[in-house]
């Protein structure tokens, strides 16, 4: 997942998965499955925003 | 006195051999009246020629007859071109004709325009045969005499205006019988000769029977079939022949012809000269796109914009993470208060709760009692009640029926 998955579309997945706790419809259970997850998702996010800065950074030095 | 005398045949012979072996009576190129005419049914034509003085006997045989395109006929002035021979076995000399031309003016006019018919109604002159001449040739083939102004006036021109042009000069006799075969062979030989860009046939100004051999069939034909540009320029601007209506083009002079055959070097080196202006303007005109193109680029993809990016996604990441909290927090709360109502519930169906209250339970042998009916004097009963529980035996059963309501 991680390999094609990009942070925007991460992102887009974490407010589907929001949206879908808040329903009534959904068992505690799922929830939990889902937010296990979202944790795995804004893990990843979390790596690309720092590696970005960390890009940022060389193209700063290189200008 | 002669030692041995010739027979009338030796004379005769040698007589033919003085006149065949004489360039000039080869090469006859004579004007006079016909005369005694005679179309043999061989189709050989006898004639006498004539002018005020004397007479020639003349004779055209079929396969040179067959190809006169006028009447002719006793009276008419003509010219004729041959040679002269002497017909051993009468010893008479004659004109053997190989071609003849009427020399009046009015027979020229009408012999001309029954050619000019002829030659149009086969579509010889039509627009859709003409064919372009070169522009920038490289070699140009000259059909002209090689003495004389014309072939000087295309050298003129040719140098000052296109002189990397290359002149092929076809010397011939431009008037007389044999200018229209010459012609013609020089026709087929350019064509032969190979990398000819356009053909220049030029004479100066003349009489109508000055300029006859440029109405030759012949010589009409095979410029036609000529896969070579051809550009006429036969006698002055007045003068029109035959050859001029089945050219290419047709120029009113030698010198306009070099002209039309040609570019000009100057006119070149100023279009040259406008089409690198162009070039130049529009390749700095590309130049200074780009560079403006290159100018937004870097701006778009500048890290400042990048950095407001990340800034954004990672807004939108907290927001995501706050939203997905409360969400299982909401979630988990309502399962809660949901267990907590439940709780009571139960709680208030609970034993302890019902003995703080001050009720108590009747049991017997461990089991409870829910009707006294059940018991009688001598059972031993426990009684538990919220502090704890009495057993004691039953002395005295008192039964108070239940008043019913």
């Amino acid at each position: 997942m991680k390999n094609k998955l990009s942070i925007e579309k991460a992102l887009g997945e974490l407010d589907e998965i929001s949206s879908k706790v808040e329903l009534e419809e959904t068992t505690l259970s799922e929830s939990i499955e889902m937010c296990e997850k979202a944790r795995i998702l804004i893990k990843f996010c979390e790596e690309e925003i720092s590696k970005a800065k960390q890009k940022i950074t060389e193209l700063e030095l290189d200008y | 006195m002669y030692e041995t005398p010739l027979t009338v045949s030796d004379l005769n012979s040698y007589v033919r051999a003085i006149l065949e072996n004489d360039e000039v009576m080869q090469n006859v190129y004579i004007v006079g009246e016909v005369s005694n005419f005679k179309h043999h049914t061989s189709g050989h034509i006898y004639f006498s020629l004539k002018d005020d003085k004397s007479s020639l006997k003349a004779v055209m045989f079929a396969e040179r007859s067959k190809n006169i395109s006028f009447d002719l006929s006793n009276g008419m002035k003509i010219f004729a071109y041959g040679y002269v021979s002497c017909y051993e076995v009468t010893g008479q000399y004659q004109l053997y004709v190989y071609y003849v031309s009427p020399a009046g003016k009015g027979e020229i006019s009408e012999e001309l325009k029954k050619l000019y018919d002829k030659f149009s109604h086969e579509g010889l002159f039509d627009d859709s045969h003409k064919k372009e001449v070169c522009k920038y040739p490289r070699k140009i083939g000259v059909i002209s005499s090689k003495t004389g102004a014309v072939i000087h006036d295309i050298s003129s021109v040719l140098k000052r205006r296109f002189p990397i042009a290359e002149i092929v000069l076809c010397s011939v006799n431009v008037q007389g019988g044999k200018a229209s075969s010459q012609i013609v062979k020089a026709l087929k030989a350019l064509q032969e000769y190979g990398d000819i860009d356009t053909i220049i046939i030029a004479r100066g100004g003349g009489s109508t029977e000055d300029l006859w051999a440029f109405n030759d069939e012949n010589l009409i034909r095979e410029i036609f079939e000529c896969n070579i540009p051809v550009i006429s320029a036969v006698g002055h601007d007045v003068d029109y022949t035959l050859c001029d209506y089945v050219s290419d083009v047709r120029a009113p002079t030698p010198s306009v012809a070099a002209e039309l055959s040609s570019s000009s070097i100057d006119e070149i080196k100023k279009l040259l000269e406008k089409y690198r202006l162009q070039i130049k303007n529009h390749l700095c005109f590309y130049v200074e796109k780009l560079d403006s193109n290159i100018e937004i680029l870097k701006k778009i993809t500048s890290t400042h914009n990048i950095e407001n990016k990340i800034e954004d996604l990672s807004f939108k990441l907290k927001l995501c993470k706050n939203d997905l909290q409360n969400n299982l927090n909401n979630k988990i709360n309502k399962y809660l208060n949901k267990l907590m109502i439940i709780k009571n519930i139960i709680a208030l169906s609970s034993k302890e709760y019902i003995l703080g209250k001050g009720y108590a339970i009747l049991m017997k042998n461990g089991n409870i009692i829910s009707d006294i009916c059940n018991l009688k004097t001598g059972d031993v009963v426990t009684i538990i009640s919220h502090g704890g529980k009495i057993e004691f035996e039953i002395s005295n059963l008192k039964l108070e029926k239940k008043i019913e309501e």
